[in-house]
């Protein structure tokens, strides 16, 4: 497929200053030009025209980024995940849920503290058994869900247009530099200290109209992609898992929920304001970076729910006692805690009460394959969209509740469906259709780390670690598998080679 | 096949000295290349857990070998360890890290002068990635280096704020060693090259120093060799160093005190090719010159991804060739992460290539005669079995007429990666 895509530019990147070490990228509700044809949104992978998956929004520019403004968000798990992951997989995203609950305040995070490279080890036998680790797949999303995107944005187009009098795919592209240092806010190719330059790819003539930016990373070759932030959900590996967060992870969460990063906001829909301010209050700047000036006390009413709202600072995740499997029916929680909100030029802590009347978080599993040539083979889907099954709470079932908003605060609200197809392999037309000339064999989740307890493999007592084995090692072991067709006249079976097979290959 | 005298094999010291790797070198006529002796062959056979990531070291009478392996010191990633006869048998394993906290990870191992084994290695002992080494001897009568451990995991950087990674080594004349690695805001800006002098006793006499001169933006990716003036190169990647966004390689060689002998020496120079290197490795040439290879991004034709390329240089650090060479002739997609060692009449360089095997990656390899041009036809596939993935070669000569490849492979079901080798001899007929 590779071979079929038009090289159309090689550009080198802009210079950036040596001071840039660092970048994480944030992304929102698409643009009006962020559109498929320059690899937005429902995106093309790299070198493959042929194959999509579809982001949540668009990549953007600092200080357009959205973000969560609830710092306690629940989440629990559907039946259908209990059925396939079990209390394993329920362990493995409590993990990931632990990981984001140990980062400290935003306004008191120690970059130096978290890795810039080694952040993703490998377990090498699950790598070669194609296993994916559900916590590091976990973190991955919920990074997403807090409104950071990884490396596969160090660049984008900002314009791809046609040249006046074009021979055939002639384009040239407006290219834009979307990550940005923590500390200095200024656009970096550099993330975690890997320096990206980029290619432009056209799949011109194709019939698709799809072009991109592409990032190379500097050192891909030596061990693997090993150094992307968790934020990169491409970046993670068949057999990788991650010791945390990188440095460039949490270099994104603290500019986007220290409190002193002021936006216009609306609360959360089931948030209501208590009615008063408390406590101090502080004068603030037009600026998003600069605080006080002046302090005092006093209280104010607040009116309504929009207004300039600060960061969050933390947010906890709290897996709430909601079993699918044993009942329906969810008991609201109520939530009170305090965020910063000016008004006149005021600082005050604004009193909230978010009264949660269903999960905000629903973690699921289903089958996600998407019939049609070239199969469309995801791992994992986020948020609710059309044709997506909702869960069913108090007797009502939820379609709407998952899924981003179109606003530069998100929803809560995100319902994360594993595919639960199971371990499978690719027969192709016309030679490749047995067990011993498999084509590919695809991905397994799994749960493992660095030592030799075996991994879990989803789900739970259906595939053994022997089998996958078995499967990679010896796939023609049964001496069976191929694409048999019945013969009613001879009554036996045919395989595509016209040799014969009982009954029992059918 | 090239046949030596049996003296020639017997006239090889016994102790490692400078220029080791020449030893038993003799005037080989016409095309030289290699041809494998022998098969593929399991070297531990099928050990539990995965070993990886092998380094090794060869002389005429003892070789050395150490892994990354999950099982070794049962705490996670920690350093495994066996002794190789002369026919390439291994010892009973042992674990080279006597720490057990944290992961031990990317070993390299080299013989040194009377015996003397250094063995280097990125610990997450102490949190962030730090460079431990660990020395041990030879014992008199059963080649026991691993029982042998006459020091503890030493730190070998001082500077301990930030992440420490990826050590090289190479031994000295004197029988010390010089160990590289590299060091993050060490030298000021991201990356930079580290070097340091561990002795035969595991004193470190200097603190360590930094190697690049450039120090704006990434130096990364260090390797080492001793050459056979006595003096040591070091390599690695330097990135915006000639223009916005290029990762190019660069040379410096020191003499054995560690004193500079040159500037930063530009190692790839092909103007028309928008440079983008990776991974360098470098072997000595006969004469004190040494023969550099790395990963290149192919930026004409995309879809080769990416090769790799060398170029041969004199003991002063002038290019013997105008311009690199690629030395893959398989072009298409990822071939990768090249190792090079020098025998008598050039050198075998050895990298991983995705999908040329007929299955994820394989283990390939080419000759360079004289160290200084490629040799035969073409590339030649190391791993004989080629089901699922092959690859982390490893290569070194043993001073009198083999090379051996190291590599792991997935092949042994409930065994995890195991690692096989695979030797090759030197031929004046054409390659496999």
């Amino acid at each position: 497929m590779s071979r079929v895509l038009r090289i159309s530019v090689w550009l080198l990147a802009a210079a950036a200053t040596a001071g840039n070490a660092l970048a994480f990228s944030l992304w929102g509700p698409a643009e009006t030009w962020e559109t498929t044809d320059m690899n937005y949104v429902t995106r093309r992978f790299y070198w493959s025209a042929n194959s999509t998956y579809t982001e949540l929004g668009a990549t953007k520019n600092f200080g357009e980024g959205g973000r969560l403004n609830v710092p306690i968000i629940t989440y629990a798990y559907d039946e259908a995940f209990l059925h396939y992951f079990g209390t394993k997989g329920e362990k493995a995203v409590d993990a990931a849920m632990a990981v984001l609950n140990a980062i400290p305040a935003a306004s008191s995070v120690k970059l130096s503290k978290y890795l810039t490279q080694g952040n993703q080890q490998i377990n090498y036998s699950a790598q070669a058994l194609d296993m994916i680790d559900l916590k590091s797949g976990t973190l991955g999303l919920m990074l997403e869900h807090m409104g950071l995107i990884g490396e596969t944005h160090v660049w984008d187009l900002r314009v791809r247009i046609s040249e006046p009098a074009p021979p055939a795919c002639a384009y040239d592209y407006l290219v834009i530099n979307r990550s940005f240092d923590p500390d200095t806010f200024t656009p970096s190719p550099y993330v975690n200290g890997t320096l990206y330059n980029y290619q432009i790819v056209d799949a011109c003539p194709l019939a698709i109209q799809v072009a991109d930016a592409i990032e190379q990373p500097s050192d891909a070759a030596k061990y693997g992609l090993l150094f992307t932030a968790v934020a990169t959900k491409e970046g993670l590996n068949e057999g990788g898992y991650y010791l945390g967060l990188t440095r460039d992870d949490v270099g994104g969460l603290r500019f986007l929920y220290r409190k002193n990063n002021y936006n216009v906001e609306a609360l959360d829909t089931e948030a209501v304001a208590g009615g008063a301010v408390s406590g101090s209050w502080e004068i603030v700047s037009t600026t998003n970076t600069t605080t006080t000036t002046a302090t005092g006390t006093g209280t104010a009413a607040a009116t309504n729910n929009a207004g300039v709202y600060g960061g969050v600072e933390k947010i906890r995740f709290v897996k709430v006692h909601y079993n699918a499997q044993l009942s329906t029916t969810f008991t609201p929680v109520v939530y009170h805690y305090k965020i910063p909100f000016v008004t006149n030029g005021l600082l005050y802590q604004l009193q909230v009460t978010r009264t949660v009347t269903a999960p905000d978080i629903i973690i699921s599993a289903g089958d996600l394959i998407v019939t049609g040539n070239p199969l469309t083979y995801p791992t994992v889907n986020r948020g609710l969209s059309g044709g997506t099954a909702g869960y069913v709470v108090n007797g009502v079932t939820q379609t709407s509740a998952g899924g981003n908003t179109v606003s530069s605060v998100f929803s809560p609200g995100l319902l994360i469906t594993f595919n639960s197809v199971g371990p499978t392999v690719y027969n192709e037309n016309p030679s490749y259709l047995d067990q011993g000339t498999i084509v590919s064999s695809n991905f397994v989740w799994s749960s493992f780390d660095g030592s030799t307890n075996p991994p879990v493999i989803f789900p739970t007592g259906s595939t053994s670690y022997a089998q996958l084995e078995d499967q990679v090692l010896n796939p023609d072991v049964n001496g069976q598998g191929s694409v048999m067709t019945w013969d009613p006249v001879n009554d036996q079976a045919t395989n595509a080679t016209g040799s014969t097979g009982g009954a029992g290959a059918q | 096949m090239i046949k030596y005298h049996k003296d020639v094999m017997l006239s090889v010291p016994r102790c490692l000295c400078l220029g080791f790797f020449l030893a038993g070198s003799v005037a080989l006529m016409g095309q030289v290349t290699v041809v494998p002796q022998g098969g593929e062959f399991s070297i531990l056979g099928a050990v539990k857990g995965d070993q990886v990531l092998p380094s090794l070291s060869l002389a005429p009478s003892a070789g050395i070998l150490v892994w990354q392996d999950n099982v070794v010191d049962k705490h996670g990633a920690g350093v495994g360890g066996a002794l190789l006869n002369t026919s390439f048998g291994a010892s009973p394993i042992f674990c080279v890290n006597k720490t057990k906290t944290g992961d031990q990870i990317k070993p390299k191992v080299q013989l040194l002068a009377n015996g003397r084994i250094i063995s280097v290695w990125e610990s997450s002992a102490a949190g962030t990635p730090d460079i431990y080494a660990r020395l041990a001897r030879n014992s008199k009568d059963t080649n026991d280096y691993g029982s042998n451990f006459y020091t503890i995991d030493l730190r070998l950087n001082s500077y301990i704020t930030e992440q420490q990674t990826d050590p090289e080594v190479a031994p000295l004349p004197d029988g010390s060693a010089v160990v590289v690695w590299q060091s993050f805001g060490q030298d000021g800006s991201l990356w930079g090259i580290y070097a340091r002098r561990v002795l035969a006793t595991g004193k470190m006499p200097e603190k360590e120093f930094l190697v690049n001169q450039y120090t704006s933006y990434n130096q990364r990716a260090p390797a080492v060799a001793t050459l056979a003036n006595g003096n040591y190169v070091i390599v690695w990647i330097s990135e915006q160093e000639r223009y916005a966004n290029s990762s190019d390689v660069y040379a410096r060689i020191f003499s054995p005190a560690g004193v500079p002998q040159t500037d930063e020496i530009p190692i790839n120079a092909r103007a028309n090719y928008p440079n983008q290197c990776d991974s360098p490795a470098v072997a000595p040439l006969n004469d004190g010159g040494f023969t550099v290879v790395w990963s290149q991004k192919d930026t004409l034709a995309p879809t080769n991804s990416w090769d790799v390329w060398g170029r041969a240089f004199s003991p002063s650090g002038s290019g013997l060739s105008p311009y690199e060479f690629r030395i893959n002739t398989y072009l298409y997609g990822d071939q990768y992460h090249p190792q090079i060692a020098a025998g008598p009449a050039g050198s075998l360089v050895v990298w991983t290539s995705l999908g040329q095997d007929g299955s994820r990656e394989g283990v390939f390899g080419r000759f360079l005669a004289g160290g200084t041009q490629v040799s035969g036809t073409n590339d030649f596939q190391v791993n004989t079995t080629w089901r699922n993935r092959q690859m982390h070669p490893a290569v070194a000569w043993n001073g009198v007429d083999r090379f051996l490849v190291v590599w792991t492979s997935f092949q042994v079901a409930g065994a995890g990666y195991d690692l096989y080798g695979q030797a090759y001899v030197l031929s004046s007929s054409p390659s496999p």
